[in-house]
């Protein structure tokens, strides 16, 4: 009887180092329970679930390939349940600030942020992912600026960032005021697991930014867009077509703006 | 005098289940007196544990009252003058048997210098003096029945009461226990114990009382209970043709052994009759009353008292 | 009258205690539980730490919870199977020394098993923060963490007076067990269900359940009042007199149920 309530426990915790260590396959994902559910069935012990569902989370998102809609959907649905166990946690709502808007979750994001004002009221990073949110992918500067600036307000606000707040609003550019975000999010991280995705995306951001500056020049100088970027290394403005480090292909859409075809999202090889 | 322990009216029902109750004892009165032993003698299941631990507060008693040295033993005072020794003791068994009784002492609110002298003396006493530092797990029965008599000698009180002391015990240790019993006498304690075997009663008992059915059906000196007894003569072969000429009618056969019981006033007429016959006699025993016999003899014919 | 009896008792129950296989397995147990958190950790992402901790309190406070639910019941049931409590109620003590000797000493084998490995999961902490990979290293309340085991203690310890009280009556240590299990469950949300009832969600719930939802909120034991666990990981503030408070609250409840625990095993029977 007594054997038999240890290995309850035991179970779980081989179930979760299974987890761990496997490779994502990307077909387990595991239920998400209702939200009294999870908070009631496990007493004294949310946190452990919170950690649990986070790093099947961070799994997912720093496995090989791109995430599929169901695993983009489950990510959501269990970083708001994380963030409902443990609300003073801080990686919920990294994860949901950082990761579910690049993956066209914008809406669940803020409101999951929105919640984690309340609890880590000290936190400047919570106002500073929110705010980015707000200016650069909701176009709505005025409301990012009110997070931006409650961010800075912060008394453990770092002391960069009031400069990078201004750099961000003075940036003209598409891809500038997300560069300027993402190197000051980078500076933030402890994790270089976490640290590698940001410093991807900085990378793939950095070169388009360049692109663009560079098709400008050529416009400038030939009073015509370039059609490829095999045109820019021809007029000398590039030594070679530039790689995108997810794995996709630069190019000009019909507007003249820069984009890839990975849409910055890991591409599968092969 | 002061009587050690007065019981008044005893009685005791169980609740079984929701409606039917048992009755373990229906209104015994007993005394005993300071310096004696009693022991209380009865079949399995006549309530003699019953009233052993509604003495020891273990159970409340449903009607009537128990004294010891005039405290009602519902108070935890009455037990300051009352050692207990469990049926089938059971200790707590990864001490050692000094631990132990320093432990017991400790309850009694004993200093440890006193509590330890006071424990060796007993282990010598009980002859446990080479066994103090095992650990009572390792101990035989008897050993832990010995330890058992210790401990409730440790806060030295005045009576002694033991449920079933010789029970499961082998002839010697039985002995033993005997002895100890008529050793505590000496030192003035009264002792009250039950048993359900008489033979261990006659012999050590200042009185006994015979408890049947929650009754006392007897309670006098022991040899008052031993009446006369029969001699059982046994023959090896059929002879019971030859007794019967000698006037055995009641001759009976068990296996190959012919069996006559003899009153002990006939016995030497008897055995002179038989004599001559040269009979290939296999044994001849003083055949004592079983308990149950005295029992069923008991019931009715005499009252408490 | 100083209470020598009730000392010895507490001793040899908590020597008992410590001879049984059942401790023996929970303390093995919690070990290894420890053992596994910093490989769990370390395959974990972001702030580690922060999972190391959660593990760390979480296997204190596990360990707490069985010791205080099997070794509570089973002490009290094993003393009256084996009668061997005769001996020591036949003492010229009351019934009320018995339970306050017993409770001592299982309080006080809880206590040193969870320094134990409240000290072992301090250690493990601290080589895990020394050979963390994070490019700095957050902050770890290292007097929170301490505290938080504290309170465990606490809750550990009334769970061992529910415990001690429900086998103050219960027939069997299964029995005991069950009541135990199910207040602790009760006491873990009374606080959730409350918080819920006050939601939009409670408007809808009909009067009768909320009243009884309200009234097993003062009945039961709050335990979530107990839990520093979330505290200690965030460096969360933890305002002095709450704390006191909060431990005042604790001990109240358990001389309560020890008083009425006394009460009830003074009419109990020993058959």
């Amino acid at each position: 009887m007594k054997k038999g309530i240890l290995t309850l426990p035991l179970l779980l915790l081989t179930h979760w180092l299974h987890l761990v260590l496997s490779p994502v396959t990307g077909g387990y994902l595991p239920p998400l329970p209702k939200k009294e559910v999870a908070l009631l069935s496990t007493v004294e012990f949310k946190a452990l679930l919170s950690d649990y569902y986070i790093a099947k989370v961070a799994q997912i998102y720093g496995g090989p390939g791109p995430s599929t809609p169901a695993q983009v959907k489950w990510m959501t649905g269990a970083l708001a349940l994380s963030a409902k166990l443990d609300p003073h946690y801080l990686e919920p709502y990294y994860f949901a600030g950082n990761v579910l808007p690049w993956k066209g979750e914008l809406d669940q994001a803020i409101s999951i942020l929105k919640k984690g004002l309340e609890h880590r009221y000290w936190d400047w990073r919570i106002p500073f992912y929110l705010g980015f949110l707000y200016f650069y992918f909701k176009r709505e500067p005025v409301e990012g600026a009110r997070y931006l600036s409650m961010a800075t307000q912060s008394p453990e606000a770092p002391p960069y960032l009031p400069l990078l707040v201004a750099r961000l609003y003075s940036e003209k550019g598409r891809f500038s005021a997300a560069i300027v975000y993402l190197r000051g999010l980078h500076r933030t991280l402890r994790d270089p697991m976490l640290r590698g995705p940001v410093k991807k995306r900085l990378d793939a951001l950095t070169i388009m930014e360049r692109i663009e500056r560079l098709a400008n020049e050529y416009q400038r100088k030939y009073r015509a867009f370039p059609h490829t970027l095999q045109d820019l290394v021809r007029a000398g403005f590039l030594t070679h077509v530039p790689e995108d480090p997810y794995g996709g292909r630069f190019f000009f859409k019909p507007d003249g703006t820069v984009w890839t075809t990975s849409n910055l999202r890991e591409v599968e090889k092969g | 005098m002061q009587a050690a322990l007065r019981i008044e009216d005893l009685t005791k029902h169980y609740k079984k289940g929701l409606r039917e109750k048992i009755v373990a004892l229906r209104g015994l009165s007993l005394e005993v007196h300071q310096g004696e032993i009693l022991g209380l003698v009865g079949p399995n299941g006549a309530g003699k544990s019953t009233t052993i631990k509604i003495i020891m507060n273990l159970l409340f008693p449903t009607k009537g009252r128990v004294e010891i040295m005039g405290i009602n033993a519902r108070s935890p005072k009455a037990r300051e003058h009352l050692g207990y020794l469990p049926e089938n003791p059971s200790f707590y068994d990864h001490l050692t048997g000094e631990e132990f009784l320093l432990f017991t002492g400790r309850l009694l609110g004993m200093e440890g210098n006193e509590g330890r002298e006071k424990a060796w003396e007993l282990l010598r006493m009980v002859r446990l003096e080479d066994a103090g530092r095992m650990a009572i797990r390792k101990y035989s029965k008897g050993m832990a029945q010995r330890l058992g008599i210790a401990q409730a000698l440790m806060g030295d009180p005045r009576i002694v009461v033991m449920d079933e002391p010789m029970s499961g015990l082998d002839p010697i240790g039985r002995a033993e226990v005997s002895q100890l019993i008529l050793s505590l006498k000496k030192q003035e304690k009264t002792i009250f114990f039950s048993s359900h075997i008489l033979h261990d009663v006659e012999a050590i008992c200042d009185r006994v009382g015979i408890l049947v059915e929650g009754r006392l059906t007897y309670l006098g000196t022991p040899s008052r209970i031993v009446s006369t007894p029969t001699w059982l003569l046994k023959i090896e072969g059929d002879y019971r043709g030859i007794l019967r000429e000698k006037g055995l009618t009641h001759a009976t056969m068990v296996g190959r052994i012919t069996q006559v019981e003899i009153q002990e006033d006939e016995l030497w007429e008897v055995m002179d009759a038989v004599r001559g016959c040269n009979l290939p006699i296999y044994s001849l025993e003083k055949r004592r009353c079983s308990l149950e016999e005295i029992f069923a003899k008991e019931v009715g014919s005499e009252t408490a008292g | 009258m100083k209470p020598r009896a009730e000392i010895a008792l507490a001793w040899v129950t908590l020597k008992e205690g410590m001879r049984e296989r059942a401790f023996m397995g929970i303390m093995t147990f919690a070990l290894l539980l420890l053992i596994a958190s910093g490989v769990i950790a370390d395959l974990s992402i972001g702030n580690i730490l922060k999972v190391t901790q959660d593990l760390g309190l979480s296997a204190v406070s596990f360990t707490g919870l069985l010791l205080a639910f099997f070794m509570g019941t089973h002490l009290i049931a094993k003393d009256l199977d084996k009668r061997s409590i005769y001996m020591v109620l036949s003492k010229p003590m009351g019934r009320g020394s018995y339970i306050a000797g017993k409770y001592g000493g299982l309080v006080a084998l809880v206590g040193l098993s969870l320094a134990f490995i409240t000290l072992f999961m301090l250690v493990a902490t601290f080589y895990f923060y020394k050979t963390s990979r994070l490019y700095f290293p957050p902050q770890i309340a290292w007097g929170k963490l301490v505290l938080a085991s504290i309170f465990i203690f606490l809750e550990a310890s009334l769970i061992l007076a529910l415990s001690v009280f429900f086998s103050s009556f219960a027939s069997s240590p299964l029995l005991a067990l069950f009541l135990t299990l199910a207040v602790y469950l009760v006491g873990e949300s009374t606080h959730q269900v409350s918080e819920i009832l006050h939601s939009p969600l409670g408007q809808r719930t009909s009067p009768v359940l909320k009243a009884l939802a309200m009234g097993a909120f003062y009945i039961f034991p709050d335990l979530s009042l107990l839990d520093l666990k979330a505290a200690a990981v965030h460096n969360l503030p933890l305002p002095p007199l709450r704390l006191m408070k909060t431990a005042l609250y604790a001990i109240c409840y358990i001389l309560a149920l020890l008083i009425l625990a006394t009460f009830i095993f003074k009419k109990r029977e020993m058959k």
